[in-house]
């Protein structure tokens, strides 16, 4: 069996199903509940013999023998600047509740637009702190939609 | 059927849906023209928007927003041979080597002649087909809507292009699975929540739809340096010529709409085919047909090679509301996001839905007609300058995407978990994207799933664990054997092409 990829993402999900079965196993069933027609394991047990079977024909089935996009296509991608824009979302995520949606949003974009190569300080700002001021003043202003601000309760806008 | 229609129409027409249907239209050919954001990406970034909105006006927003993303895709395939979603693919053969000809305005006006007229003659079909079918469907029972959902999500994976068939499947368990991650409907017991408070009320189906469409779109725009900006620059600066047709080419184009919207129509009812299939089959047929010297113009700026498959597309998009509107069953990625949408109003559509909430389903139908004039008479004219927002340069756009995406979610749950969930599943939807496992059949499935294990629930609990219920039933067994037939079809078309190939070989050799 020649090495390629689709076969390795069906080891892939063969492995998944069979850790999501391991796992159905041991969802709690009340006292008795094994001799009922259906209880809350049955649905998650036939997707991981759907899955695991599935998997398996994948694994048999003939390949494609010149799969696009190509590994060197693959390997060429901007992976760095991707990572780096996933990382600058899980940071967004974390700061959100200590900065204040307003801050927090303003620096998210900030960051993001200097990521993929704005350079003019101009534009910088303008498509970052007063695209969030207006977000913002629409969502609480007319959407009635509260957003705890530390930040701008601190300036003496938000209560 | 007269008073729903009333209802319908003083529901569409209320100023707010009338707005709801102008604001849908425009944002959906903006997204819909932005490479790389299909439809499915266009209606989800809408959701948290709709919230705030009665579930008509929700509704009839993001139908306006689907149609808008099909026109916007046709406009990006046209001027930069850039399809902004599958469906459209097959109007750059035609659209783009007209716009080349500096034919543009011409080309994008049989585009917008084409997909009104698909759209309101599919409308048509939708008014008379969904009562009927919905009335039927009235005596649908547990194992029936067990057997349908089934069918519907083999046949997207049945559809989802050439040798994709088992990685559609496995996309589509992996959404099922993902369905089961929280606390169980019936029992109250948690499942594969790994102690965690966060998924206990499972995974939301908006983070799921913004993570593995929006984020991951966007993050694969960047990821292969995509710079449609450029191109778009060059395109406008060509200029759109005029926007008029003669008599001559009204009458070429007429018959082809005519046949793409009928076939556009039921393609787009089954389960899984949507607006691509139907793009290109309406664009093979017209070829096909067509007499031979027209036969040559076809890749070369044809207008019935653009009119065809621009029919067929908007047809299909009304097409795939039958299911919907009267099974509750999806039959693409696109209506899967609207069905997800409408459960969280707490509607559940069905064929109690044409009873229950005729505003909801007749105003739906009627809106589609409205959104297609509104295309036609307020975007044509403008888009030359919607136009030129393909040339916004794609380091603002993109973390604008990113940052309406995270709220979209954040503003629904404070729950800051939620965007690290997103993170997380959107990283993985670029790699299965790169590795060529389609995102549509996961989310539909996604959808689907607490409904699908609602149902075999109570089929078995009816039938005392037995799987006789697939087949005692005529109705079911009829479903359950179209799944068979389904399922066979790549099988036997792999078996084909094999030996197709052992032949030639053979003759080769």
């Amino acid at each position: 069996m020649p090495f390629h990829r689709d076969r390795i993402w069906a080891l892939v999900f063969l492995a998944l199903s069979v850790a999501y079965g391991v796992e159905a196993q041991r969802i709690e069933l009340y006292f008795g509940g094994e001799d009922e027609a259906f209880t809350a394991r049955t649905f998650p047990t036939a997707l991981a013999w759907t899955g695991g079977i599935v998997a398996f024909l994948l694994l048999i089935s003939p390949v494609d023998p010149d799969p696009r996009p190509r590994l060197r296509e693959i390997l060429g991608y901007d992976w760095l600047r991707v990572a780096a824009l996933l990382a600058l979302m899980v940071a967004y995520g974390l700061a959100i509740q200590r900065l204040g949606f307003f801050l927090s949003t303003s620096f998210f974009l900030l960051a993001g637009y200097l990521l993929l190569g704005e350079r003019r300080p101009w534009m910088l700002f303008v498509a970052s702190f007063p695209v969030v001021a207006v977000f913002q003043f629409l969502l609480q202003g007319l959407l009635g939609i509260y957003l705890s601000d530390p930040f701008l309760a601190l300036i003496g806008i938000t209560g | 059927m007269t008073e729903g229609l009333w209802i319908g129409l003083t529901t569409a027409l209320q100023p707010l849906n009338l707005l709801m249907v102008m604001v849908g239209c425009f944002a959906g050919t903006f997204i819909g023209m932005l490479p790389g954001l299909g439809p499915i990406s266009a209606i989800a970034l809408m959701i948290p928007i709709t919230y705030g909105l009665d579930p008509a006006a929700g509704l009839i927003l993001m139908a306006g927003v689907y149609y808008g993303a099909i026109f916007g895709g046709s406009t990006s395939s046209i001027l930069i041979n850039a399809p902004g979603v599958a469906g459209t693919v097959a109007t750059a053969f035609d659209g783009y080597p007209m716009a080349k000809k500096g034919l543009a305005g011409k080309a994008l006006a049989v585009a917008a002649y084409a997909s009104f007229s698909g759209g309101t003659i599919a409308a048509v079909f939708l008014l008379l087909a969904a009562p009927a079918l919905a009335s039927v469907a009235l005596s649908f029972q547990s194992p029936d809507y067990f057997a349908l959902m089934v069918l519907g999500l083999t046949a997207v994976s049945a559809f989802a292009g050439r040798g994709q068939f088992l990685k559609a499947l496995l996309m589509t368990v992996l959404g099922l699975m993902l369905a089961t991650v929280g606390q169980d409907v019936s029992s109250d017991v948690s499942r594969f929540t790994f102690g965690s408070i966060d998924l206990l009320d499972g995974i939301s189906f908006l983070l799921l739809a913004m993570a593995t469409f929006a984020l991951s779109e966007a993050l694969m725009l960047v990821l292969r340096r995509e710079k449609p900006s450029g191109e778009a620059e060059k395109a406008l600066r060509g200029g759109m010529g005029t926007l008029k047709l003669d008599r001559r080419e009204v009458r070429e184009i007429a018959p082809v709409i005519g046949r793409s919207s009928l076939l556009g129509f039921l393609v787009g009812v089954l389960p899984g085919a949507g607006a691509t299939i139907a793009s290109f089959l309406a664009y093979g047929m017209e070829r096909h047909i067509a007499p031979a010297k027209k036969k040559e113009e076809f890749g070369r700026g044809s207008l019935r090679g653009l009119a065809a498959p621009e029919t067929a597309n908007n047809a299909a998009c009304s097409g795939s509301f039958v299911p919907l509107l009267t099974l509750g069953i999806p039959g693409s990625g696109t209506t899967a996001v609207m069905l997800g949408a409408l459960i969280s109003f707490g509607i559940q559509p069905g064929p109690r839905l044409f009873v229950e909430r005729p505003d909801v389903f007749w105003s739906v139908i009627l809106s589609m007609y409205v959104g297609n004039v509104i295309l036609l008479v307020l975007n044509l004219p403008l888009i030359p300058y919607i136009a030129r927002l393909l040339a916004l340069p794609r380091q603002l756009l993109i973390p604008l995407i990113l940052f309406f995406s995270l709220t979209g979610v954040y503003l629904i749950s404070f729950n800051t978990f939620d965007i690290q969930l997103m993170v997380l599943f959107a990283a993985v939807a670029v790699v299965l994207r790169l590795a060529g496992f389609p995102m549509a059949p996961m989310i539909l499935a996604f959808v689907l799933g607490r409904l699908m294990e609602e149902n075999l629930r109570r089929s078995l609990l009816l039938w005392d664990g037995s799987l006789a219920f697939l087949w005692e039933r005529p109705i079911t067994l009829g479903i359950s054997l179209l799944t068979l037939l389904v399922l066979a079809t790549p099988v036997l078309q792999f078996l084909r092409e094999r030996r197709a190939r052992t032949v030639t070989a053979g003759e080769g050799g």
